[in-house]
């Protein structure tokens, strides 16, 4: 893992609140989320589908379209503040995503050197773009570049578009990479060759990666810190130590009781019992009360606030009212 | 280049089966209608129409007829017509065709001019007033009878305001008018095909993609978006073309166009056997090479598709 | 600030009634309260039933009869004794309206359906039995594509003779290939189906399993077609007339009652307005429930 110690922040979101116009009804799908992510670290945000982990990361890009209303009180990236202008310029430049689905996430018209030139020529490239998109797709491992360029998405295996995606984010040196579960629709062993690639980027260039995913097992090999998310909250926050050995947040121990262990003890798993939270109709108190070993009266009526354990470590939850 | 041309040839091979399987399939439905062409004609006395059936060669056998009927074909000479004394179908369809060919083709120009926009218009603007107003359209497109339309074109546009005239051939300059109404249903029809297609491909991880690179809108919507929508354009271009030849049998009658539309008409009305059986021939012809047209189009537009 | 009770755990109880209850539906319930909530689905559906109820009842209680002539009144323009007005042999047009309603929607209904039989079945062996079988048939499926099936319909009315009968008969034989493809796709998603497998090993046969257990299946795809191809057989049968080859006098379908009036439109343009309000009222209403059906019935917006 990377020092942390260096703190000058790249990306600052205070507050973040995203809702969903829907014909039943309004969707809160974010609700006052705050993060930081520093150079050169690593933030896992861990979660269900439809704890908001998605949606936080599309709001702070502007990719929500007309959907989705975004309000925040603070979003800085690099020390200025972004705007809904701003933030279209940066993205493919210093800003760049990876999706979860490399199946789908290509244009399946274009072939995949119009697409990686495309990123390239929209932020002004000083130098070759040709060669310089043979030389990203060469160092994500698809060779021969100047051959496979000509190709379209489907001539590619899914292991092999998500190296594309890769390259096409790293075309232009971002400082930040949003990387949405980028392992979740591959293979296992297809998993570690990308999360390794990932790796070997970040050390070679010093990026920032944002690392969203529903498995832990990847976010303790990856991230630096994590964020814990549920029902559009952050339930725990904390580096990845805190949150591994000591995590303070019942929903936090469930997902760790459900995630096979690293070191092969053969502990049972147990999943967490119950759906999550229709977020149509919201719960009035904690979003995790229905699903929690430890709901108390309390969960049933009103939102827990954050209780600090140490400087890095926080979490929601009544417990840490008590 | 060479598996193209492979293609193409093997497209054209089983066109041409096609195209027997019809043309055997119209000559002895033709010859199963009850009576000769010429038997209910009360206008013709009994000896000529012995004398007409022995001139056509209705008197042989049927495989006599038919094997007859083939050799003619393989020639291009799809016979004499029963009823135009002395004129070939051939020759029919060599005056009506190329009036045909300009409504139908400016038609064909017409609803791709005007669907696609429409539609691309329509999904971009969900909801607002030119998506409604563009979804009303198409419905009456869709709903409304040509023959109704094209009627009351001509009442309104020829008659009330004389605006136009109707009613006799003077090259394009009278088209255009016939072509717009048969070009209606088309234009309504892909101006939906392209709505619905924009909106689904709006919603694809591709095109997030595409944003995430910090692309325009205007690039995403008419480079990433559009290649895609129109892909179920390409594929309904036979039906499009047999639309629009079914089509003019119609609207050319209404505004009194001389093309082969109104010729097929007539010839059903007239009974005249050899024009039907010329006319559905060649219109099956002419829908086969558009079919192999628009599949090498589907093919270049869309890289997924091998050709086989 | 809090209370202590506040931080009691929760009692079972208190657990179950927090639990938000999910009504769990049919998948035709599902499809239904779906489909009322489509407003022009439902306008459309309502058009539909007031013009079958017309078409019915409409003949029977009104004052005339549609080869009812009265030369006293032709022509006349609508009035309140004629509401629709009168054509040229001073029948009244409103009760000729009606009455080609029935004759309309008989051809509509009739046809799609002869269509829906022959395309169920064959696209349901083509696609159940597969291989070579079903090469052949889709070969056959891919010919008639190649001819417009307008020209069909005309060769074959040339043939069998202008009629009622020979416009189910024909429509019914040249519309089926649709059919016959769409339901030829579902079965072969339908027919690798955990259900069908249970059935095959419960030894069920071959037919049974077809047509007891997919088909049923592919019941919600065919209703969509089907909503679509009896307006597109109203409108064929109005094409025919206007070339001459539709029912004869003195019935009268709406196309031959809007064709009829073609030729005296700028005079009488009330003889044609009707009947080809009527045709086009009556499609667009079935491609508003056809639209509101397939969102309705589509699995693939099912949650």
């Amino acid at each position: 893992m990377s020092n942390v110690a260096i703190a000058d922040e790249i990306l600052r979101v205070d507050n973040l609140h995203t809702t969903f116009t829907t014909s039943a009804g309004e969707v809160k799908a974010v609700e006052g989320v705050s993060f930081t992510v520093r150079r050169g670290e690593v933030l896992g945000i861990a979660g269900e589908s439809g704890s908001g982990k998605s949606a936080t990361m599309l709001s702070v890009m502007g990719l929500l379209g007309e959907a989705g209303l975004v309000s925040y009180d603070r979003l800085d990236f690099m020390g200025e503040s972004l705007t809904p202008e701003s933030v279209k310029a940066l993205r493919g430049d210093k800003i760049a995503m990876v999706f979860q689905d490399p199946m789908t996430s290509l244009n399946p018209v274009l072939s995949v050197g119009y697409q990686l030139e495309e990123a390239l020529r929209r932020h002004h490239w000083q130098g070759n773009i040709h060669e310089r998109v043979a030389e990203m797709m060469t160092k994500v491992g698809i060779v021969p570049a100047e051959e496979r360029m000509r190709q379209y998405p489907h001539e590619f295996s899914g292991g092999q578009r998500q190296r594309l995606m890769i390259a096409m984010s790293i075309l232009c040196n971002p400082e930040l990479l949003i990387a949405d579960e980028p392992t979740t629709a591959l293979d296992v062993t297809v998993q570690a060759q990308i999360l390794g690639l990932l790796r070997e980027i970040r050390e070679s260039s010093g990026m920032s990666m944002i690392l969203i995913t529903h498995d832990l097992g990847v976010i303790a090999g990856e991230a630096d810190r994590v964020i814990v998310m549920y029902g559009g909250r952050v339930m725990e926050e904390g580096t990845a130590r805190e949150i591994f050995k000591s995590p303070a947040h019942p929903y936090t121990r469930g997902l760790l009781r459900s995630v096979p262990k690293a070191d092969g003890s053969r502990e049972r798993l147990i999943p967490i019992e119950g759906q999550p939270p229709d977020l149509l109709n919201p719960p009035e108190g904690c979003p995790f009360v229905k699903r929690c070993p430890e709901a108390m009266r309390i969960c049933l009526r009103r939102k827990p606030e954050a209780s600090c354990i140490s400087d890095t470590h926080k979490f929601s939850c009544w417990k840490g009212a008590m | 280049m060479v598996h193209i041309s492979r293609y193409i040839l093997r497209r054209i091979l089983s066109g041409l089966i096609t195209l027997f399987i019809v043309i055997t399939i119209t000559f002895f439905m033709m010859r199963a209608i009850p009576g000769g062409p010429f038997t209910d004609e009360k206008a013709i006395p009994e000896f000529v129409a012995a004398k007409m059936s022995e001139r056509y060669g209705l008197n042989d056998p049927v495989h006599v007829q038919y094997m007859r009927y083939l050799s003619g074909i393989l020639r291009l000479d799809l016979g004499p017509s029963y009823r135009y004394e002395g004129m070939t179908v051939n020759e029919l369809i060599a005056g009506g065709f190329p009036v045909s060919c300009a409504v139908g083709g400016l038609a064909l120009l017409f609803s791709l001019m005007a669907g696609i926009p429409a539609g691309v218009i329509s999904a971009l603007k969900r909801g607002k007033w030119q998506d409604r107003l563009a979804m009303v359209l198409a419905t009456v497109g869709v709903t409304v009878p040509s023959f109704v339309i094209a009627s009351l074109l001509v009442y309104v546009l020829a008659m009330r305001l004389g605006w136009v005239n109707v009613g006799f051939w003077d090259g394009i300059s009278t088209a255009w008018l016939p072509a717009v109404t048969l070009a209606l249903y088309p234009a309504a029809f892909i101006s939906r095909l392209v709505r619905s297609g924009m909106l689904e491909v709006l919603g694809q991880d591709y095109i997030r993609t595409a944003y995430a690179k910090g692309l325009s809108e205007r690039r995403v919507i008419y480079i990433h978006a559009l290649k895609n929508a129109v892909i179920p354009v390409i594929t309904y271009l036979g039906p499009l073309t047999a639309g629009i030849l079914t089509g003019s049998f119609v609207i050319e009658q209404v505004y009194g166009v001389p093309g082969l539309g109104t010729f097929f008409v007539t010839s059903i009305s007239n009974r005249d056997y050899t024009t039907i059986m010329g006319v559905t021939i060649f219109y099956s012809a002419i829908l086969v090479a558009f079919n192999i047209a628009a599949d090498i189009c589907l093919s270049f537009a869309d890289p997924r598709i091998k050709l086989r | 600030m809090y209370d202590t009770e506040d931080f009691l755990p929760l009692t079972p109880e208190e657990r179950e009634s927090s639990e938000a209850l999910r009504p769990s539906r049919t998948y035709w319930a599902d499809a239904w309260s779906r489909l009322k909530d489509d407003r022009a689905a439902m306008f459309g559906l309502a058009v539909i039933l007031a013009v079958i109820v017309l078409a019915v009842l409409g003949p029977v209680f009104s004052r005339y009869e549609y080869d009812g002539m009265d030369f006293n009144v032709s022509n006349d323009p609508p009035s309140l004794a004629h509401w629709f007005g009168c054509d040229m042999f001073g029948r009244d047009l409103f009760v000729r309206v009606m009455y080609g309603a029935r004759i309309s929607l008989a051809v509509g209904f009739i046809a799609s359906f002869i269509s829906l039989f022959i395309g169920v079945v064959y696209g349901g062996i083509s696609g159940y039995v597969g291989g070579k079988l079903d090469d052949v048939m889709m070969r056959v499926v891919d010919v008639i594509y190649s001819v417009p099936a307008m020209i069909y319909v005309i060769l074959l009315m040339v043939v069998v003779g202008p009629g009622l009968s020979s416009i189910f008969i024909t429509l019914g034989i040249s519309y089926w290939a649709p059919m016959a493809r769409m339901v030829r796709a579902e079965v072969m998603r339908l027919k690798n189906e955990e259900f069908v497998t249970s059935a095959r090993v419960a030894g069920a046969s071959s037919a049974r399993i077809l047509f007891r257990h997919i088909i049923p299946n592919a019941m919600g795809a065919v209703i969509v077609t089907l909503t679509f191809s009896v307006p597109g057989a109203i409108f064929t049968e109005a094409f025919l007339s206007f070339v001459g080859l539709g029912v004869s006098a003195p019935m009268a379908s709406w196309g031959v009652l809007s064709s009829d009036a073609v030729p005296a439109m700028a005079i009488y343009p009330w003889q044609l307005f009707f009947p080809a309000g009527a045709i086009s009222i009556t499609i667009l209403a079935f491609n508003f429930l056809g639209d509101g059906l397939r969102d309705a019935l589509d699995p693939k917006l099912r949650k």
